[in-house]
């Protein structure tokens, strides 16, 4: 008898000493602690994400983005306060003026066997530039030299000192020498690939042979689910353990189950309207400034963070989540939240309300193509037409399909108004600015959204800023050009993205980059 | 050939009328379907009068179960979900009407050019008929609804693109029998002109039955026209039309079900409502057809024209063979 | 019989042509020019002009109408329907990783169908005026009347939510057939009640059944011997109909369950404007459809033979 108390003690002991190193991180997002663990062969996590995301970009992202499921790992990785931290790198400094060096990790095998080396972060890196992966970090396919078998240096095409902090995006995933990720993703990770089914399921194992801290997870499922509405049903009914993207307006009826639990990332990511600035007929009316300020000062932010987000969200004045801004952040003004000023400003420029509501001048319409990302809160949507409407403007909001959909649309030019929400992959302050308006990017929106050269010099200085702080400071230099001088972009509410989970899910703790989420301490509890 | 079974009864107006007021006279099911209906016409015409608010307003008074101020609660965005049901009976009952009548219209010129002329053009436009027939209806409208941009307007047009088959191949029979009528033959002996013979006779004979028939398929354009706009090819939000404020509400399925029960009950009631009336006037026409599923509903064909067979015991055969080698 | 079953080949040839003409009808009516949209897709921004005149060339869109239609006849009858414009896939390998799991949700549906609606037809034909016969005739008119994606969610939540019996979504596994199997059922279930019912009771008023009553025959086997063997006709009938309830249905109902087949692709295909997608499943639905009515009219011509002899009237 007293053997077996102290067995059960015992077990009790490890389990919350597994569980207390999460707790030092982020406390408020974690999941129960405390119970004992299922044993190692009931250890499968099923988790209902958004869709197949991954054949959208031609499966070169297989396993790793958006939806990671921790197979690959990157030279560095953010905390969840969005620092860089050592991964496959263990130190990393600049030489000369744009050029980093990273000491690689010794003694870790790819899930093939093959070595970790400098060859294989060459191989990544060139892969990255050919398959256009590379995003705004402006890795160019000669960009890698090994200088011997554990150092390497990356030099941008271009003046990038945020490279540290953006190389931790999935993108930059270090792969095995000689394979391909489009059908099977060979990498280092904490989990190595099981199988996948198109449309339906993705299936990790755990890697036993992992260099770090081992999964307790035998085996991690992601199930595909578009519909937010069939995913909380699959959660309710105990078809899955756990559920991506929760929508706001469930969250306390979820809450409120005994059997359910939430783990909301911090707030993460933005919601911004951008605008066709460079469209052609018919979608030219975006290039008037009065008609964009009309548009942001008809949304009101707050009203849609306290209502739609059930006050989960917070109204923002900066394209970027303030907390990576640091101070700077308060120095921008609103350009939201003030009907009446949007109605002067339309009455005054001789815009008109029609029979419906809608306003008119020259016998055209105040109405705007406005597509919006596939998984956006279809609420919320309705939620800023409406408002809009109150000021007679009429946005014909067309949501995507899916991802592939959205981008289409974009790419095509044939939009006035995009409703998007944009995540905060790193510590990186410019990168949200650079991603969506910057001329020197090269993604096929930037054709329509480019916000001009001014903007584009303090991008660069954002940039080429030697450390954060000052890198901050540029970028919001850059949002006050972007929004209170050109009115070129509407930040709307930061919000969180809500994961929700059975009660029996332990040590989970939700990270503020989604694309970065961690599963290795994650376990399943009687 | 033995005298083809009529379709329907001598079918002049008058007599006709009579049929079906006796038929709602006798039969009960009938007679609810009818109220149904009434209340639908009602809610479809005066709706946008009574409501007593705007059908896109927000508001913070968001997911009201029924009370005094909001008789049928309020939505996720705190909109009035009972202005949201009549506006939206306007939208969704009268998209459903003008494509029936766009449907009679053009099933009335394309079936009678076909029965009374025969030949060449009947072959040619049967066969036009059979093409549109040989793919399932839903499938054929999803495509053709891909086709437009997103509203009510592109769905109305896909289901007329489709469902006009259907009503062509019954004016063609009703129009082939009223031809070998003593009156009409009679009409054609003294020298009346095609023109007069179609308008004066084949005509009058053939519109109140086939608008009765159509009036009746609305319940089935209801349900199709909620269930492409639920799955996101028809209205766009924030149109409160009835299948896109399903759509709407079933984020709050589980938390506060009448925001999905409200539309989703009020089509139901208004396709039920036409299903029995339509039962209760296809006995009235023809006793007969009372038990050929002369509305398959649902996403099948429409319009399966009176079954057939070699006399009153033979079997059922679907039109289809009749017609096809015509 | 020689006759009848080459004039329905004939017609199922006319009819398969039909459903082709049709299809690449919606591929020419689609908006957007098919070369700009590959290009697109490949270049990740919009063309420039020359190469998209450069790619109409090699795509064959500046030949003729006919020319096209022939060639793409070709390609299709080898199973080539072309790529999906958005994921790159081919259409045949994207619709043949469907069509089992659409077949395996539209063939237990059917099973359903039968299995409920036949039984409650006879029931209430032979318990006419009773209260199975209402029951039967209020659950048909319900069954035609609530849309198939309401259905669904009051069978989710009843039977995954509430009591926990089976899943709400998904697919793989026997239990997840069940709930859109059911609803998917609902309908054609209806409508074989319905007609099951009308036959067998207008049978059993036929002189002949009457006469076999009259001399002792009890009802089962009246049944038997004459009124299901009549009702067989009709009842076949509706089989060919069945399969387009099944093959719209199944748009909805997949789509609400999460069941990755056809009708869960075709509609996402639609929401992109993904053309040869949708070229493919209506090619596909239309052929079955088609087809099926086929075997439907060689199937009448077995069970009656009036139609094998080609004695008409």
């Amino acid at each position: 008898m007293k053997l077996r108390v102290a067995v059960v003690f015992l077990v009790l002991t490890a389990a919350c000493g597994g569980g207390g190193r999460g707790t030092d991180k982020a406390a408020s997002t974690q999941t129960t602690q405390a119970a004992v663990a299922l044993p190692d062969d009931q250890q499968t996590l099923t988790v209902a994400t958004p869709g197949d995301v991954y054949i959208t970009r031609d499966r070169n992202l297989l396993g790793m983005w958006p939806d990671n499921a921790n197979i690959c790992e990157t030279l560095l990785g953010v905390d969840t306060d969005l620092r860089p931290v050592p991964v496959l790198a263990t130190k990393w400094s600049l030489v000369g003026t744009n050029t980093w060096r990273f000491e690689l990790r010794r003694g870790v095998t790819f899930h093939n066997g093959a070595p970790f080396n400098a060859e294989a972060v060459r191989f990544s890196m060139a892969r990255v530039a050919a398959k256009s992966l590379a995003l705004t970090s402006f890795i160019g396919p000669d960009s890698t030299k090994v200088i011997d078998d554990f150092t390497v240096e990356i030099t941008p095409t271009q003046a990038n000192l945020r490279l540290p902090e953006q190389i931790s995006h999935p993108n930059f995933s270090i792969i095995a020498p000689g394979t391909d990720p489009v059908d099977k993703p060979v990498c280092t990770g904490p989990f190595k690939f099981g199988d996948y089914s198109p449309n339906d399921h993705f299936t990790a194992l755990r890697n036993d042979a992992y260099w770090g801290d081992k999964a307790k997870l035998r085996q991690l499922v992601f199930r595909f689910i578009p519909d937010q509405n069939t995913r909380r049903l699959a959660l309710e009914s105990g078809q899955v353990d756990g559920i991506y993207f929760l929508p706001p307006q469930q969250a306390a009826a979820v809450k409120a189950r005994p059997d359910l639990q939430l783990a909301p990332t911090p707030p993460g990511a933005t919601v911004v309207l951008s605008f066709n600035l460079h469209g052609q007929d018919p979608n030219t009316l975006m290039q008037d400034i009065d008609l964009r300020r009309a548009l942001a000062w008809s949304l009101d932010p707050k009203a849609l963070a306290d209502q739609q987000w059930q006050g989960t969200a917070q109204a923002i004045t900066t394209v970027s989540p303030p907390s990576v801004l640091g101070a700077a952040a308060s120095q921008i003004a609103a350009i939201t939240g003030d009907l009446a000023k949007a109605e002067a400003l339309l009455d005054q420029k001789g815009w008109k309300k029609g029979s419906d509501g809608i306003r008119e001048k020259d016998g055209k319409k105040l109405s705007l193509v406005t597509p919006a990302q596939f998984d956006f809160e279809p609420e919320s949507l309705q939620f800023m037409q409406a408002q809009a409407r109150r000021a007679g403007i009429d946005l014909k909001v067309d949501k995507a399909s899916d991802g592939a959909a959205y981008s289409a649309k974009i790419n095509s030019g044939a939009w006035d108004v995009d409703i998007n929400y944009w995540n905060q992959n790193d510590g990186n302050p410019a990168s949200i600015v650079s991603r969506l308006w910057y001329g020197k990017n090269t993604a096929a929106r930037i054709k329509f959204t480019s916000a001009g050269d001014k903007f584009d010099a303090l991008v660069d200085q954002a940039v080429a800023a030697p450390d954060t702080a000052t890198s901050a400071q540029k970028s919001v230099d850059a949002m006050k050009v972007l929004l209170a001088e050109q009115a070129d972009a509407i930040p709307l509410t930061s919000f969180p993205q809500i994961f929700a989970f059975k009660k029996s899910v332990a040590g989970f703790v939700a990270h503020p980059s989604v694309n970065l989420q961690s599963w290795t301490a994650t376990y399943r509890t009687k | 050939m033995p005298a083809r079974v009529d379709p329907l009864p001598d079918a002049g107006s008058g007599q006709l009328g009579r049929l079906i007021l006796r038929r709602l006279a006798t039969d009960r099911t009938a007679r609810v379907g009818l109220a149904l209906v009434v209340v639908c016409a009602v809610a479809a015409l005066l709706g946008p009068t009574l409501a007593p608010s705007d059908p896109l307003a927000i508001s913070t008074d968001r997911l009201h179960g029924p009370e005094l101020h909001h008789l049928l609660g309020t939505d996720g965005l705190g909109r009035d979900l009972l202005s949201r049901l009549l506006h939206g009976a306007r939208l969704t009952l009268g998209s459903a009407t003008i494509a029936a009548a766009l449907v009679t219209v053009i099933g009335l010129v394309i079936g009678t050019v076909a029965g009374y002329a025969g030949g060449l053009a009947d072959t040619v436009l049967m066969r036009l008929v059979d093409v549109v027939l040989a793919i399932p209806g839903l499938v054929l409208a999803l495509a053709v609804a891909g086709l437009f941009t997103p509203s009510l307007l592109s769905v109305m047009l896909a289901l007329v693109t489709v469902w006009w088959a259907g009503s062509a191949r019954t004016v063609r029979s009703l129009a082939l029998s009223l031809r070998e009528r003593p009156f009409v033959e009679a009409a054609r002996a003294t020298g009346a002109g095609q023109w007069r013979v179609v308008t004066r006779h084949i005509l009058p004979g053939v519109i109140s039955p086939v608008v009765v028939l159509a009036t009746l398929e609305i319940g089935q354009l209801v349900l199709v026209i909620s269930s492409l706009s639920f799955l996101g090819l028809g209205a766009p939000p924030p149109t409160p039309e009835w299948g896109a404020m399903l759509n709407d509400g079933r984020v709050y399925f589980l938390s506060n079900p009448h925001v999905v029960l409200v539309p989703g009950l009020a089509i139901s009631v208004a396709v039920a409502g036409f299903n029995l009336l339509g039962d209760g006037i296809r006995d009235a026409l023809d006793p007969r057809l009372a038990s050929v599923p002369a509305r398959p509903s649902w996403f099948g064909r429409r319009h399966r024209a009176p079954a057939t067979g070699d006399g009153p015991t033979g079997p059922r055969r679907p039109d289809r063979h009749r017609f096809t080698r015509s | 019989m020689t006759r009848y079953v080459v004039e329905r080949v004939a017609w199922l040839l006319v009819s398969l042509l039909s459903v082709s003409v049709i299809t690449f009808g919606l591929g020419v009516l689609a908006p957007g020019d098919p070369a700009e949209v590959v290009l697109e897709h490949r270049l990740n921004q919009p063309p420039p002009r020359e190469q998209v005149l450069a790619q109409r060339r090699l795509m064959g869109l500046d030949r003729p109408l006919t020319a096209q239609y022939l060639h793409w006849l070709a390609a299709a009858s080898h199973g080539d329907l072309g790529h999906s414009w958005l994921k790159g896939l081919r259409v045949s390998t994207a619709l043949g990783e469907r069509i089992p799991r659409t077949a395996a949700l539209a063939a237990a549906a059917a099973v359903l169908a039968v299995l409920i609606g036949l039984p409650a037809g006879i029931l209430a034909a032979v318990r006419r005026g009773s209260i199975a016969d209402h029951l039967c005739r209020v659950g048909a008119l319900l069954a035609a009347s609530v849309p198939a994606y309401f259905a669904a969610y009051v069978l989710i939540l009843m039977f995954a939510v509430r009591l926990h019996l089976l899943p709400a979504f998904g697919f793989g596994s026997a239990s997840n057939l069940v709930l859109p199997a059911v609803t998917l059922a609902l309908g054609p279930a209806a409508v074989l009640a319905r007609l099951t019912r009308s036959t067998v009771l207008e049978t059993l008023g036929e002189d002949y059944v009457r006469t076999a009553r009259a001399k002792g025959a009890g009802t089962v086997a009246v049944l038997i011997g004459h009124a299901l063997r009549n009702a067989m006709v009709p009842l076949l009938t509706v089989i060919g109909l069945l399969l387009g309830h099944l093959l719209g249905g199944s748009l909805v109902v997949e789509y609400v369950f999460a069941w990755p087949g056809m009708g869960d692709l075709a509609i996402s295909a639609v929401h992109a404007r993904d053309y040869p997608l949708i070229q493919g499943f209506v090619l596909f639905a239309g052929a079955v459809y088609v087809v099926v009515n086929f075997a439907v009219d060689l199937g009448y011509a077995w069970l009656d033979p009036r139609i094998r002899t080609g004695r008409r009237s």
